[in-house]
């Protein structure tokens, strides 16, 4: 019994033809989003892909050199390593986030003291520029005066300074601690709000029926928040292997290509005024992002009826 | 469903329309939200915000005081220079262009192509009457098919900038004169973890050693092209011998832990904290020990880049600022433009610009300027007359430019001790890329 | 019943024990993910009320000695810091205020009717996010020259829908379809028409959904820099981020005066979230009666 029935007796009282007036209605509600994303998208983006196809540099004409950027792109050395690095860094990002975000959500869903001031504090790192957070993290791993290698010094942990942006092994964690810190609030406050639409008696009826802890967390939270789940993730994994602002101030791809990823790659080209090569970039990695959103969104849009 | 549980939400819904409509009405009134219509011509300038303030603030001034004598608007946009770069290839794609943009001789080479940087042949013949000559490689920077399309204002270098009290007190009475006696001085004068002895990046963005490492490699008669500026010529004994060295001096434990990650900020920031002995920079530490730490300011010393083995030496020198005179389309803002521009060079105006920011300018006439008996300054004036220019030892041209954005040299440097290739590696991988860039020009 | 008793007792204990546990973990988790987040920014405010002198060289004082109100004045005076934040606040209210409108109407639509195209539809919203800003600043700046928008603050309030309308649509289908339908047919069978529905029953149960989403988009477009900079080439017009990274002059980075900069675009916003959160928690108990 879903909204179709209760949707066919209004209808059927009306005289009117349900299914028509519900497709009518659906186009009529997404025409405005639609038209307004659509129209300021579609030139855009149409320009991107031509250009991925051309020789396009800034301020002069372009040639069509066919399949000639992608071939480019795929003979360099880093290429894979390049690969490799987006994927690690958004697979490992993401996870982490969404680990954290869910903790925190749990715990300020707890009756606590000061809540409402812990939950501002734990939003505050959404809240700042990102070239702002790259730079204050990137002066508190700095080698000379940082304040992590600082305090390691003072208590006699190490004995000189660590470069944490400089070497292979340890400047990649050192951006995903950036990119987590800046991120997870978005996991926390998505779903400490999913958490708060969960009416409480669910709850209680669970905790009436025996169940423990994990079991109320496994059949109440989780039904309930899985939606808003399964959203934050995808979008999340979409931004976190675009990010190329923390990359850019951190990093910059180093050392050598140690945290070299798409998005810096593609930003950097462009910001050198080679257009083709630039658009070549993200138009590699959409068949892989295009798989994950149409996976990824299948569930949420087939389900008619929740469980 | 008892509409009455609704009631609250409603009304507080209804609350917050009310708000939210007089919000709104009241911000779009701010003016900004829409655009300004109608009113007289603009003249918009897009220059940089640079490391010395004090220079930027009296440039606005003088552009503002002249606009006002002539009745006319003006809106100067300061931007750091990554920031005028990213506006400035959205403007000349869209050919919506402002009418005076500062341009170094990067940027000058890669927008010039498109035709939107006007002639300003005759301005440039009419300073260069007026100051006694240009200096050279602002005559070799701007001047492309015979003509010039940017007016340069000031040549800049980058020197070896070093703690000449550490010098003295390990009785270092001058400067080394090579490279590699620079690399064993320091090597000897240096206590780490507190004191390295150079603070060069071996990291992309620190972009500064791109040119320290350049001129390096010149100095061994190393190059990427020969004086034809088409003919590849990476794979030479000159370069193998170059980066040997380098490897030599990475293998001395001279630099910080930290070189590898460091950006072009890093370098400074460790002179400035006395971390290292020496670093190969434009002025910038100097205005912020001025600025900052003032008792340090003497201790700094300021020396020509070391020599290779031959004993030849090889400063940079590039237009650090130019003002191109842009297509807008509007006779009568194109001259107002000229004229703005021309203003920029009348005496008092140079001279107090000079004084204030801190690279030498593109014209000889101010060789009497009281700045010049300050030693730390009197470098970036040598540098600008007998300074090397980008492409050596051919031409500036666009496959040198784009081969530039990739930063050759410094990457060698990182193969070499960040993935441990051998010098033979580096230079193989530095010969495909340049060949790869230059095809696109030369076929 | 002697045993059962003592069974009571000792389940009861568990449950105490149990509860006692969970609080330590609680407390101990937040406390710990605290520190994390305080740190940078805690060296962030630290760092806007110190003096120049003290925040380079050889030691590092974790607690400032020379405390100066300096830093916010060289913003705010030199910078033109509080101009950029009116700009700022307006972009973002007048962005999330649009989005608002138009994103509930198409998540609805997506979520909760059935037509012929909704899954193409849905996913073509979402692939805008594909196309990274950093490549088409380029057609976004001539497309605005063309409607004559260029250094509007309209400019970015249009722009910025490319990325707040996908995202919160997208977030409210997620809050939207946890909300179990049987409440809306309730509502339908009642009489009320669809849109009515929606209006009094969907979104009053996802408004803490709704906050959420609205609050990102707010912050989002916030701290939006790349459009803003290239968009924007009037001071007056200008918003705080591009403002920030004003203070980067060449390799000298004048940290003092951007983390004042910082730290006054991150407070307000912390505080909106706050104020939301009060607006979301005073609806929920409201909302509770029903239960």
């Amino acid at each position: 019994m879903g909204v179709a029935s209760a949707g066919a007796l209004a209808g059927a009282r009306r005289g009117l033809r349900y299914r028509e007036r519900q497709w009518l209605l659906g186009y009529a509600l997404i025409v405005p989003a639609f038209a307004f994303v659509a129209g300021l998208i579609v030139y855009p983006a149409a320009w991107g892909v031509y250009f991925a196809f051309t020789d396009k540099v800034i301020g002069k004409p372009e040639q069509w050199v066919g399949l000639a950027n992608f071939a480019y792109l795929l003979q360099w050395p880093d290429f894979g390593l390049m690969i490799w690095n987006t994927i690690l860094l958004t697979v490992v990002a993401v996870a982490i986030k969404a680990i954290v975000g869910m903790t925190m959500a749990l715990a300020l869903n707890e009756d606590i003291r000061l809540r409402s001031a812990i939950r501002g504090l734990l939003f505050l790192p959404w809240t700042v520029p990102s070239f702002v957070a790259g730079l204050v993290w990137r002066w508190l791993y700095d080698d000379q005066n940082g304040l992590f290698n600082w305090a390691l010094l003072k208590l006699h942990l190490i004995s000189a300074p660590i470069s944490w942006l400089g070497t292979h092994e340890l400047a990649m964690p050192a951006l995903i601690s950036v990119v987590v810190w800046k991120g997870f609030p978005f996991f926390g406050i998505a779903y400490l709000a999913g958490l708060q639409a969960i009416p409480q008696d669910q709850y209680e009826a669970a905790q009436v029926d025996g169940a423990n802890v994990f079991q109320r967390f496994r059949y109440v939270t989780i039904p309930g928040l899985q939606h808003v789940m399964l959203i934050t993730v995808m979008l999340s994994t979409i931004w976190t292997a675009n990010t190329f602002d923390l990359v850019w101030i951190m990093t910059g791809g180093g050392p050598s290509n140690a945290t070299q990823v798409f998005a810096y790659l593609s930003y950097v080209t462009m910001a050198n005024g080679r257009i083709g090569e630039a658009a070549t970039i993200p138009l590699m990695a959409m068949p892989f992002f295009a798989a994950l959103i149409v996976v990824m969104t299948r569930y949420m849009l087939s389900r008619e009826q929740e469980g | 469903m008892p509409r009455g549980l609704f009631a609250r939400h409603l009304s507080r819904r209804a609350v917050l329309k009310g708000t939210a409509l007089a919000a709104f009405a009241g911000l779009a009134s701010a003016c900004n939200v829409l655009p300004a219509v109608g009113g007289k011509a603009k003249l918009t300038v897009w220059t940089d915000a640079t490391f010395a303030p004090p220079s930027d603030d009296y440039q606005t001034k003088v552009m503002q005081d002249w606009a006002k004598e002539k009745g006319v608007d003006i809106e100067i946009t300061r931007e750091p220079g990554d920031n005028v770069s990213k506006k400035l290839q959205a403007a000349v794609e869209s050919k919506q262009v402002p009418d005076i943009s500062q341009a170094d001789d990067g940027r000058y080479t890669r927008f010039q192509p498109s035709g939107l940087m006007l002639d300003v042949s005759d301005m440039f013949a009419d300073v260069g009457k007026q100051w006694g000559g240009w200096y050279d490689p602002a005559v070799k920077l701007a001047t492309k098919q015979g003509k010039q399309m940017l007016m340069p204002y000031s040549i800049d270098s980058s020197l070896i900038l070093y703690r000449k009290d550490i010098l003295d007190e390990g009785g270092v009475k001058e400067f080394p004169k090579t490279w590699s006696e620079m690399f064993d001085t320091v090597k000897k004068l240096q206590k780490p973890p507190d004191l390295y002895g150079a603070g060069f990046q071996f990291n992309k963005p620190g972009t500064d050693s791109e040119n320290t490492f350049s001129m390096m490699a010149f100095s061994y008669g190393a190059h990427i092209v020969k004086e034809d500026s088409k003919t590849i010529d990476v794979k030479t004994e000159q370069m193998k011998a170059f980066l040997t060295e380098l490897k030599r001096s990475w293998d001395l434990g001279i630099y910080p832990p930290g070189v590898t990650g460091w950006d072009n900020s890093g370098n400074n920031t460790a002179l400035q904290d006395g971390k290292v002995i020496l670093i190969h920079n434009p002025a910038s530490p100097l205005v912020w020990f001025r600025d900052n730490k003032p008792d340090m300011l003497p201790k700094i010393g300021v020396s020509g880049t070391p020599a290779g083995p031959t004993g030849k030496a090889f400063n940079s020198a590039y237009i650090r600022d130019g003002f191109a005179v842009m297509q807008s389309g509007d006779q009568k803002r194109i001259d107002l433009s000229k004229e703005l521009v021309r203003k920029l060079y009348d005496k008092d105006i140079y001279r107090q610009w000079i004084q204030l920011a801190f690279p030498a300018p593109a014209v000889k006439g101010m060789e009497d300027h009281p700045v010049w008996q300050n030693p730390q300054r009197k470098g970036f004036l040598d540098a600008a007359k007998t300074g090397v220019i980008a492409g050596y030892p051919g031409e500036p041209t666009e496959a040198n430019a784009e081969l530039g954005t990739q930063v050759p040299f410094l990457t060698m440097a990182i193969r070499m001790v960040v993935d441990k290739w051998t010098p033979e590696q580096a230079m193989d991988e530095l010969d495909k890329v340049a060949r790869q860039v230059y095809s696109k020009y030369y076929k | 019943m002697a045993v059962s008793a003592a069974t009571v007792r000792s389940h009861a204990a568990s449950i105490r024990a149990g509860r006692r546990v969970k609080k330590v973990v609680t407390y101990g988790v937040l406390a710990f993910y605290l520190v994390v987040v305080l740190i940078p920014i805690y060296w962030m405010i630290r760092t806007s009320i110190s003096e120049n002198s003290t925040l380079y060289g050889v030691a590092i004082e974790f607690f400032p000695t020379k405390l100066t109100v300096a830093q916010y004045q060289a913003g705010i005076v030199r910078n033109h810091f509080l101009d950029f934040l009116g700009n700022t606040i307006t972009v973002a209210f007048l962005t999330t205020l649009f989005t608002l409108i138009v994103a509930p109407l198409a998540a609805y639509s997506l979520s909760r009717l059935r037509y012929p195209g909704r899954g193409a539809l849905a996913r073509s919203i979402l692939f805008v996010y594909l196309i990274p800003g950093s490549l088409i600043f380029i057609p976004i700046f001539i497309l605005m020259q063309r409607i004559g928008l260029l250094n509007s603050l309209l400019s970015l309030i249009l722009t910025y829908q490319t990325f707040a309308v996908p995202f919160c649509t997208w977030m409210l289908i997620g809050y939207f379809k946890g909300i179990p339908m049987e409440l809306e047919e309730a509502a339908l069978i009642d009489g009320c028409t669809r849109v009515g529905a929606m209006r009094r029953v969907l979104l009053p149960l996802a408004a803490p959904g709704l906050v959420a989403a609205a609050v990102f988009t707010f912050t989002l477009s916030w701290n939006e820099f790349l459009y803003a900079l290239i968009l924007i080439s009037n001071n007056s017009a200008k918003t705080l981020p591009v403002g920030l990274s004003n203070l980067v002059r060449g390799d000298i980075y004048l940290f003092g005066p951007m983390m004042a900069g910082a730290t006054m675009a991150t407070v307000p916003v912390m505080i909106l979230y706050m104020l939301a959160q009060r607006f979301v928690v005073a609806g929920l108990a409201a909302g509770a009666v029903k239960g």
